[in-house]
C-alpha cells in the first residue's frame, strides 16, 4: 500500500477525518478523546456489513479498514497478504502489537496500520512524524501532531547554533559524515541506543542527530532529557535522505522526497530512503553500506549541509578531513559523477 | 501511596491487563453513585452519571456505563479493587491526577503497571518508583526517574522486582 489516503467516517453526529501517510500511524494522548470509539464504530460498521449488507455509518476511503483483534490474530499472522491493500486498525488493549510476531506481520503485510496505544513499540519502525493526539475541530474527531517540528528540529530546539557536541545516531556512515566537522563527534550506536549514551552522561551543548522516520518509539523516552540539558535535537527522517540529494542525483530527487508517500511501499520511510541511495549510487558503480561512508559524498558535504537547514555547521567543515573508511565502491576504477537527469 | 511498576510487567500477583475489560465483566451497581467518581467521569469523559446504569454524555448522547472511556474505567476499577495489580497504561495523563486522589482516598497502597511515561501534576506527591525503590515527590525528578524504564521487560514475584535478561 502507498500514497496519501484520506479517511472519513461517520456514525450519527460523530465525525473523524485523517490522512494516513505512511506505513504505521501512532494514536495517543488523554483518555476520551475518541480512540476507542473509533475502533468500535468499524466493529459495528463490519458486523452490519457482514449480517445484512448495509450500515446507517459512513465509511469512506479508497481502501478498506479492518479492525484486528486477539480473535483475528492467528488468521492475520498466517495470511498477511490478504491485508495488502487495507488500513488495519488495532486498539491498545491487544498485547500482541508488542511482539516481533507483529513487527513480522506488519512489515509482510504491507498495509498500512493506525494503532491506538501509549505503548512505545520498539521492535517497529515509526516516524516522530506520525504520533499524533485525537482532538476535536470544527466538530470532527481529526488528528494533530504531539511532536512539532521546524526544519527537523523538534522539542525546544527551534533556535539553532554551531553546538560544542554532537551525537550521531549511527556509528558508520552518518559518523563519518559528521565527523569531518571541527566539532567533537559521539557515535551513537543505533536510535534506541542515544538514550542509553546520554542516560549515563550529559553533554555541554550537545546536538543529536539521528533518523525521524524511526524515531517515534524512541521520543518520549529522550524529550525529558532534551529539554532538562537544553539539547539540540535534529531529526531528518534519515542519514540516507540527507546524502541522497539533488546535487548528485539531480533534480527528480525533489519530487520523491516532497511525495514520498507516492513511492515508499509498505515499508518505513527510513528503509525506502536507503534503497532509494543504493539504487542512485549503483549509477556511479559504488555499492552503499551504512558503515562507511563513500569518498564521493566528502566534498559534497557543505552542498547537503546548506541543502537541509544546517547553513550554520558550514564553518566546521574540515575540507582536508577525508573518510576514515575506504569507499567500498573504488574497485581500482575511475567514478564518473552521472546526473540522474541525464539517463533514460 | 501509589506505587507504579514501568515496564512490560510479568508477575505472580493479580494482575489485570485489561481495566477496560474487567470494569465491563466485574462492575457493581453502587460503584457510579459513588461521589469521586462521578466527579471523575465529569472531568475526563465531560459526563454526568444520571444513576447507577445511564449517563449523559455531550458527545454520545445517553449512554451505558460501558460507553465510558477505558481510561475512567481502569480508575473506578482500581477505586474498588485496590488490592489487584492493574496496568493502567489504558489511562491517559488526564488520569495521573485522579490516581494520587485515588490512592490519597485509601488507607492502603495501590500498585499500578504502566508501560509509557505518564506525565503527573507538578507535586508535590508521593509516588513510589518500584522499579527503584525510590519515592519522588515531583513530576520533573518522576519523568527522570522513569527513563527508559517503560520499555524494560520486569518481573515482580514474591514482593521483588527483578529484569529479564
Amino acid at each position: 500500500m502507498k500514497g496519501k489516503i484520506d479517511v472519513y467516517i461517520r456514525e450519527g453526529s460523530l465525525r473523524y477525518r485523517f490522512t494516513l501517510k505512511r506505513n504505521i500511524t501512532v494514536v495517543r494522548g488523554d483518555s476520551a478523546k475518541g480512540k476507542s470509539t473509533l475502533v468500535r464504530i468499524l466493529e459495528d460498521y463490519r458486523d452490519d456489513m457482514e449480517n445484512s449488507g448495509r450500515s446507517s455509518t459512513v465509511v469512506d476511503c479508497i481502501c478498506r479498514i479492518v479492525t484486528l483483534d486477539l480473535d483475528g490474530w492467528k488468521y492475520a499472522q498466517a495470511f498477511p497478504e490478504e491485508y495488502q491493500d487495507a488500513i488495519v486498525v488495532l486498539d491498545e488493549h491487544n498485547k500482541f502489537i508488542k511482539s516481533d510476531d507483529f513487527a513480522r506481520f506488519v512489515e509482510r503485510s504491507k498495509a498500512y496500520f493506525l494503532l491506538m496505544t501509549r505503548n512505545n513499540l520498539t521492535q517497529l519502525s515509526y516516524s516522530i512524524d506520525e504520533v499524533y493526539r485525537m482532538i476535536m475541530k470544527n466538530n470532527e474527531h481529526v488528528l494533530e501532531k504531539i511532536y512539532p517540528s521546524e526544519n527537523d528540529f523538534y522539542v525546544n530546539s527551534f533556535i539553532r547554533h554551531k553546538p560544542s557536541n554532537i551525537l550521531t545516531e549511527d556509528s558508520g556512515a552518518g559518523y563519518t559524515f559528521f565527523n569531518t566537522l571541527s566539532i567533537e563527534c559521539i557515535k551513537g550506536s543505533g536510535n534506541s541506543k542515544i538514550y542509553n549514551k546520554l542516560e549515563k552522561q550529559s553533554y555541554d551543548d550537545l546536538m543529536i542527530i539521528g533518523d525521524g522516520a524511526a524515531f517515534g518509539a524512541h521520543i518520549s523516552k529522550l524529550s525529558p532529557l532534551v529539554e532538562k540539558f537544553g539539547y539540540q535535537l535534529y531529526l531528518p527522517e534519515s542519514f540516507e535522505y540527507l546524502l541522497y540529494d539533488k546535487s548528485i542525483f539531480g533534480e527528480g530527487v525533489n519530487i520523491i522526497k516532497n511525495n514520498t508517500w507516492d513511492y515508499a511501499e509498505g515499508v518505513s520511510w527510513e528503509r525506502f530512503y536507503t534503497e532509494q541511495l543504493c539504487t542512485g549510487l549503483k549509477c556511479f558503480n559504488i555499492r552503499y553500506s551504512k558503515h562507511s561512508l563513500p569518498d564521493l559524498f566528502i566534498d559534497y558535504i557543505p552542498t547537503i549541509l546548506s541543502n537541509n537547514n544546517l547553513e550554520f555547521l558550514l564553518d566546521s567543515y574540515n575540507a582536508n578531513c577525508k573518510s576514515d573508511n575506504s569507499s567500498n565502491a573504488k574497485n581500482g576504477s575511475e567514478v564518473t559523477l552521472l546526473n540522474l537527469d541525464d539517463l533514460d | 501511596m501509589l506505587k507504579i511498576i514501568y515496564g512490560i510487567l510479568d508477575t505472580d500477583e493479580d494482575f489485570i491487563y485489561n481495566g477496560d475489560a474487567f470494569f465491563n465483566d466485574e462492575r457493581e451497581e453502587e460503584w457510579l453513585s459513588n461521589e469521586l467518581v462521578k466527579q471523575m467521569i465529569l472531568d475526563i469523559d465531560k459526563s454526568e452519571v444520571l444513576d447507577n446504569n445511564l449517563i449523559k454524555s455531550p458527545v454520545l448522547g445517553l449512554i451505558p456505563p460501558e460507553y465510558l472511556s477505558g481510561g475512567v474505567k481502569t480508575l473506578i476499577s482500581i477505586l474498588y479493587n485496590p488490592e489487584l495489580l492493574f496496568n493502567a497504561t489504558g489511562c491517559g495523563e488526564n488520569c495521573s491526577k485522579w490516581l494520587l486522589k485515588i490512592a490519597d482516598e485509601l488507607d492502603e497502597d495501590i500498585i499500578i503497571n504502566l508501560q509509557y511515561n505518564m506525565e503527573f501534576p507538578e507535586g508535590p506527591f508521593q509516588i513510589k518508583v518500584m522499579n527503584t525503590d525510590t519515592v519522588i515527590t515531583n513530576d520533573r525528578d518522576l519523568a527522570l526517574e522513569a527513563l527508559g524504564l517503560s520499555d524494560k521487560y520486569v518481573n515482580y514475584y514474591d514482593g521483588v522486582i527483578s529484569y529479564e535478561g
